[in-house]
């Protein structure tokens, strides 16, 4: 059996970009909550 | 086909003619019916927005790639998300809010034909054009695609599967308008979202957990190719993929999206559903194939697009079946029901409202909106009968060249006051002819660097001659002025 799992380098490209998109995405809910918070 | 996965495939129907049903009731004038009157809450024009973006690729398409070929089909999902997460993140809020100041234009030429002042209607008449042109094509591609699916699924021939297929479509898309292709969109997306993640983690577990799946992939193609991101790829490769991104920006299905939400501040919460739904199903589509690869071994399948649909089969019992076979016609359908309420709202408002009847009431609108999405998914029935045909060939490049002539034009017009009208109308054209010019040059391999995807080198040209014709000194006139301050006041305040 070989061990088989993902280059660091793989795991960079496949766990980088697509969950910090969601994560930026979040924050920006956030704020935009709180600002609709306080202005109320 | 079993008669479970026909109930569930009967009620699955039934469930989305009642939502048509249903919108139809909001329905009263002709905003109501191309844009569900601009009262969209974020997570109908999230899900709305992702689902109609995705077409078949999403649960046949990546799926097969990734089957084949491994982890390296990544890069287009990542170009993918960083080109939405951009659309939504500068686009949408501008143009939600600017073509409600400019007079609350319905149609994206509309809106360009206000923004620019176009008194000829140029503009108009050229983007009305180019959106009936390729998405007549798109949705015919959509019919083939979803034919022949059902065709393998239920034994009916190609001809019943088209006409049931296109029927189906057509009437809940003509009956409910904006509103029923939205909320059927969102049911759709539930159900795409739930098949992508149901399917990998159930491939997965049955596998005995992800180390003995990725043994299994490494053991069969006998190096860990499967699993590395770069193999197999060149720059060009990667680049090419990532431009995919580039595209969200000219398509108006999707940016009619932006300007139906209820208002911008939904935009976030729309956002981040959408970014949310989009990333995690396209993980999923991406270990779909890859388990599906490791499932079936030595048994390579002869169809890699329909290993979602093959998994289905082996695992789960006919019920779930069904409602697979429902997540992937739905992946189908979404997109050529947003198409052609796109084209039939361009005939609609652009020519019909524009020029033929200027002074039509509202209910007359409404049901000319009608006939034209009869008369657009029948003139795409008959592409669709005949699936040689070169438009068909010409589809398989419309994302590209609507991304490349479309999208520079709407990005300038949104955040440069000093864009032309002459200049946008030269930059579609540039856009346009890079795209086939590009095309061209690749199939008869003329050089290395024609590998890359034509809406590369078609972006930067058609930005260049914007920026160019723009740039000599010129008066912005007052209209055009007042609503862009308009806009950017209004855009600072919320």
């Amino acid at each position: 059996m070989i061990e088989a799992s993902f280059s660091t380098a793989s795991l960079v490209v496949l766990l980088g970009p697509m969950p910090i998109i969601v994560f930026i995405s979040l924050i920006d809910y956030i704020k935009t909550q709180r600002n609709k918070d306080s202005s109320l | 086909m079993k008669p479970e996965i026909l109930i569930t495939f009967i009620v699955y129907m039934a469930t989305i003619m009642l939502i048509g049903f249903i919108a139809n009731r909001f329905n009263k004038n002709l905003s109501d019916y191309v844009l569900g009157g601009r009262r969209l809450g974020g997570a109908v024009a999230a899900l709305g927005a992702g689902a109609s973006d995705m077409s078949g690729w999403l649960l046949l398409g990546l799926p097969g790639a990734a089957y084949t070929m491994g982890v390296n089909q990544i890069w287009m999902p990542i170009g993918l998300s960083i080109g939405a997460f951009i659309n939504w993140h500068y686009v949408a809020k501008r143009l939600r809010i600017y073509t409600k100041i400019a007079r609350d234009s319905l149609t994206i030429p509309a809106f360009l034909d206000q923004r620019f002042n176009d008194h000829k209607r140029v503009l108009r008449i050229i983007t009305a054009i180019v959106i009936l042109v390729f998405f007549t094509g798109y949705a015919a591609a959509g019919f083939v695609s979803g034919a022949v699916l059902f065709q393998s699924m239920s034994g009916l021939s190609y001809e019943h599967a088209l006409w049931i297929g296109a029927a189906f479509i057509m009437s809940y898309t003509c009956v409910g308008g904006f509103l029923a292709v939205s909320w059927v969109d969102f049911f759709q997306g539930t159900l795409m979202f739930i098949a992508l993640i149901l399917m990998p983690v159930s491939v997965i577990v049955n596998m005995g957990g992800w180390d003995q799946t990725a043994n299994m992939i490494v053991n069969l193609s006998g190096t860990s190719a499967h699993l590395n991101v770069f193999s197999g790829m060149s720059f060009i490769g990667i680049v090419s993929l990532l431009a995919w991104g580039l595209g969200y920006f000219g398509q108006p299905h999707i940016l009619v999206r932006f300007m139906a939400v209820k208002n911008t501040r939904e935009i976030p919460k729309a956002k981040f559903i959408c970014m949310t739904w989009m990333i995690i199903a396209l993980y999923g589509a991406i270990f779909t194939g890859l388990a599906g690869y490791a499932y079936f071994g030595n048994e390579a399948l002869a169809a890699p697009e329909s290993v979602l649909l093959e998994l289905a089969n082996k695992l789960f019992n006919p019920w779930i079946t069904g409602f697979f076979l429902a997540a992937v016609l739905s992946a189908v359908m979404s997109t050529v029901a947003a198409q052609l309420l796109v084209s039939s709202s361009a005939l609609v408002e652009d020519f019909y409202h524009g020029f033929v009847r200027k002074k039509a009431g509202q209910i007359e609108l409404v049901w000319v909106g009608r006939a034209m999405v009869v008369l657009i998914a029948l003139a795409a029935l008959l592409l669709a009968y005949q699936t040689k045909s070169s438009v068909l060939d010409l589809v398989s490049y419309a994302w590209a060249g609507m991304g490349a002539s479309f999208g520079p034009t709407i990005l300038f017009s949104l955040f440069w006051k000093r864009t032309t009208l002459t200049a946008v109308v030269w930059s579609i054209v540039v856009g346009a002819l890079t795209v086939l010019g590009w095309k061209y040059c690749q199939s008869i391999d003329l050089a290395p660097i024609f590998q890359l995807y034509e809406i590369v080198p078609a972006f930067i040209l058609a930005s260049l001659t914007i920026v160019l014709l723009s740039a000599k000194k010129h008066k912005v006139p007052q209209e055009i002025q007042s609503d862009f301050n308009k806009m950017l006041e209004k855009e600072a305040r919320v």
